[in-house]
């Protein structure tokens, strides 16, 4: 067991424990998109961030990473924290206006409209359905394509994969539903945008 | 009938109250077809009996109206005699003198109940006569209802006697609340080893036929044939064709607080095996918070599963069944702790339940004793004995019994697991009444350093980390506080059938805690009030597991008893 302080309240957990799951243990809130008890990891939100003091100096670390340590102090709700959380939950409901999971957590944390130009996505790039995929149907039907700004999640070549088995898994843990099941059929959002690539 | 005769015995006139004996015997001689009349001393007495034989013979009598305390106890003694004499059983009528009686009569009074009574069961006797007993033939099949301890030790039982038992638990797994236990007293030997054994066994059993998460939906019928129908509930898997290689459970997405352990460690999914031992060893889905059944949108575990075992679509299916015998074996809950107000919501204030799977190896915490809300290792902790029990004015009266073994018990493993911690325990008075029980206290005491407290405890609140235990130590006259890190109740055991269903269907009668009522307090402990319906285990009164066991092998004896005869007699009522 190792022990460290969150928000001022002494805590404890297993070694090898994340800052959120030690949270969570306690039922400490820390907002997450892109986090599911059963899969590893992946950083990819952001909002989890947290404030841990360490020989006296404060740095700001995503908590679903990392690791506790014996005697850390962290923060979870610090001025600093929540700015920068407002900073990101705005990009992300200027990326997805219409995203009911998005749209509480940002008045949550009070940001009613994005000062940013809305773009109508619904996917966010979380890569739980990645995940889901490769660590629990162990099928890898799902990955990243493209780059930057192109980055989406599909399956290779815009094609029906012949892996996929219906499992469902990643619409289950999307969090903000683009990832859709229609008349039993799997619907992702390349799926509605104009490619060069056939889709059947 | 043209020739009856009437023993009174006098034990019962005098049961019965202040009897002017003349005046009965004067009464009854002048009434109908009454050949003889006489008193006699004890009637119970074989020698008295013979007299009555005897009698039989001489006056020619074709009519027999004995007198006595209860037929219930007496009935089968008398007929004996009266059929040995060639007359049939309904040539015979026993007068219960000493039920339903008004006890607050005058002599004038009682002596007229007495006459009447009498006079009631000659003219019944006379409309008896030509009635002839029925028989019925015996199904010889058993219903146990309940898959604790006392239901697998009365399934075992008869099904080793060569007779179908059906079993039927609610939960998915048998095991009852032994198996959540840690060790057991006075042995301290752990319910893994020497309960999961004979879980196996009745799954091995050839003649016992588990009927896991199902319940009784309707009883109808008599001793020998009872209907029953039970509901089969959804698991949303097919246990034909589950393996039990547990695939599904380690692949749910969904995560749900272990409610097995009732303790905020560890989680369970939602789709689980409820405990490792679990007997039959297969998932269910609780449909509450399957995702598939929430959502509609994941499918991972019927898709993953390399049987294709898991059915969403399934329904409660009903069984329809014939059985000659009915054990009820439903066992017992622990009084809530939210009833007692001050109890109500900390994390570290347990009941005996939540300590046990704190101890117990394959808890969440693996054996490890730690406080529910931080995860800390208690230093101080205090047991406090009759929580709810013996507490007329505000719960129960009874004692609940277990409470002062198990609670020395688990101090015991406590300073096993944290050596250099203390445990205290308050207690009213020890009640170690069971076969090395009290060598067991002494050694809790002695070896492992345990604190006695006799009184109650007053009042406990958090302070901070801790808290706070007033209570008074009546032995020296002090006052106590103790700052404790964790506190443990002994809360009172309620009947689980309290309130239920099932007991509403079964239409029997239990005492007004919701223990069922016995046959005869103390001749017939296993028999209900129901021919035919048997009791086994704390769904009669507080057991502890020797008791338990004893009393579902009795239980399974009558049953056994029951299923040799062909025929069972059914009473002219």
């Amino acid at each position: 067991m190792i022990a460290l302080s969150i928000d001022g309240k002494k805590v404890w957990a297993k070694e090898g424990s994340t800052i959120l799951e030690a949270a969570r243990l306690y039922n400490i809130y820390i907002p997450t998109l892109c986090y599911h008890p059963s899969l590893s990891p992946y950083g990819a939100c952001r909002l989890c961030s947290v404030e841990v003091v360490q020989r006296d100096r404060s740095r700001i670390v995503v908590s679903c990473l990392f690791q506790i340590e014996e005697g850390l102090e962290v923060k979870t709700n610090t001025e600093r924290i929540q700015k920068l959380r407002r900073g990101i939950i705005e990009l992300l409901l200027a990326r997805c206006p219409s995203t009911e999971r998005i749209q509480n957590l940002a008045k949550e944390m009070g940001v009613l409209k994005p000062r940013f130009s809305s773009e109508n996505e619904d996917c966010i790039l979380c890569s739980l359905c990645v995940r889901v995929c490769q660590e629990i149907s162990e099928k890898k039907a799902l990955s990243f394509v493209s780059r930057g700004t192109k980055r989406e999640v599909a399956t290779p070549f815009y094609q029906p994969s012949e892996e996929c088995f219906d499992c469902w898994g990643c619409a289950y843990v999307c969090p903000t539903g683009a990832i859709k099941i229609e008349n039993g059929k799997l619907v992702f959002p390349w799926m509605k945008k104009d490619l060069i690539f056939s889709k059947d | 009938m043209e020739r009856i005769g009437v023993f009174l015995c006098h034990c019962s006139l005098k049961a019965a109250g202040d009897i002017k004996v003349q005046q009965v015997i004067q009464s009854i001689s002048r009434y109908d077809r009454v050949a003889y009349v006489i008193p006699y001393e004890d009637m119970c007495i074989s020698s008295e009996l013979e007299l009555v034989r005897d009698a039989i013979k001489e006056k020619r009598l074709d009519g027999i109206v004995l007198t006595s305390c209860s037929p219930s106890l007496h009935l089968e003694c008398f007929r004996n005699v009266i059929v040995s004499e060639g007359l049939s059983t309904y040539q015979l009528e026993v007068a219960g003198l000493k039920e339903g009686g008004d006890w607050n009569l005058t002599e004038v009074e009682a002596t007229q109940r007495v006459i009447q009574t009498i006079k009631a069961s000659i003219d019944r006797l006379q409309h008896q006569s030509h009635v002839s007993p029925s028989y019925i033939p015996i199904t010889k099949r058993a219903l146990v209802i309940g898959g604790g301890i006392a239901g697998i030790q009365t399934a075992l039982d008869i099904a080793d006697g060569g007779y179908e038992v059906l079993l039927v638990e609610k939960t998915s797994s048998i095991g009852g609340h032994m198996i959540q236990y840690s060790e057991v007293f006075p042995t301290l030997d752990c319910p893994q080893c020497i309960e999961t054994p004979k879980m196996v066994e009745c799954w091995q059993n050839p003649n016992i036929e588990i009927l896991a998460y199902s319940e009784v939906e309707e009883i109808s019928g008599e001793i020998g044939n009872f209907t029953v129908k039970i509901r089969k509930k959804a698991s949303y898997v097919d246990w034909t064709k589950c393996n039990g290689c547990g695939l599904c459970i380690q692949k749910c997405l969904t995560q749900v607080p272990a409610d097995y352990d009732r303790l905020p460690f560890g989680h369970r999914k939602a789709i689980y095996i409820p405990f490792a031992q679990a007997v039959p060893n297969k998932p269910i889905i609780d449909r509450e918070h399957c995702g598939y059944f929430t959502t509609g949108t994941c499918q991972v575990c019927s898709k993953i599963c390399p049987r294709e075992a898991v059915d969403y679509s399934q329904k409660d299916t009903f069984i329809d069944i014939n059985v000659g015998a009915i054990i009820l074996a439903t066992g017992f809950e622990l009084m809530s702790k939210k009833e007692i107000s001050e109890y109500d919501d900390d994390l570290d204030i347990i009941d005996g339940i939540q300590f046990e799977r704190l101890l117990s190896p394959g808890g969440p915490t693996a054996g490890e004793v730690l406080r529910p809300s931080d995860g800390k290792t208690p230093r101080e902790v205090v047991f406090i004995s009759c929580v709810g029990s013996r507490d007329p004015e505000h719960f129960y009266p009874y004692c609940s019994k277990v409470c002062c073994m198990y609670l020395a018990k688990m101090a015991m493993l406590y300073k096993h697991a944290v050596p250099d911690g203390q445990a205290y325990i308050f207690y009213i008075d020890i009640r170690s009444t069971g076969k090395g029980y009290e060598e067991f206290i002494q050694r809790a005491v002695e070896e492992d350093h345990v604190v006695y407290l006799r009184g109650r405890v007053s009042r406990l609140f958090r302070e901070n980390d801790k808290i706070k235990v007033y209570g008074v130590d009546t032995l020296s006259g002090r006052t106590i506080v103790i700052d404790a890190d964790l506190v443990v109740l002994g809360m009172a055991m309620v009947p689980s059938l309290k309130g239920t269903e099932l007991i509403k269907k079964l239409n029997l009668k239990t005492d007004k805690f919701g223990f069922l009522s016995e046959s005869h307090f103390k001749m017939r402990p296993m028999e209900s009030l129901k021919p035919g319906i048997f009791i086994a285990g704390t769904s009669q009164s507080p057991k502890d597991i020797p008791d338990t066991v004893a009393q579902a092998s009795a239980a399974a004896s009558k049953v056994l008893i029951l299923f040799t005869q062909e025929m069972v007699i059914q009473e002219y009522a």
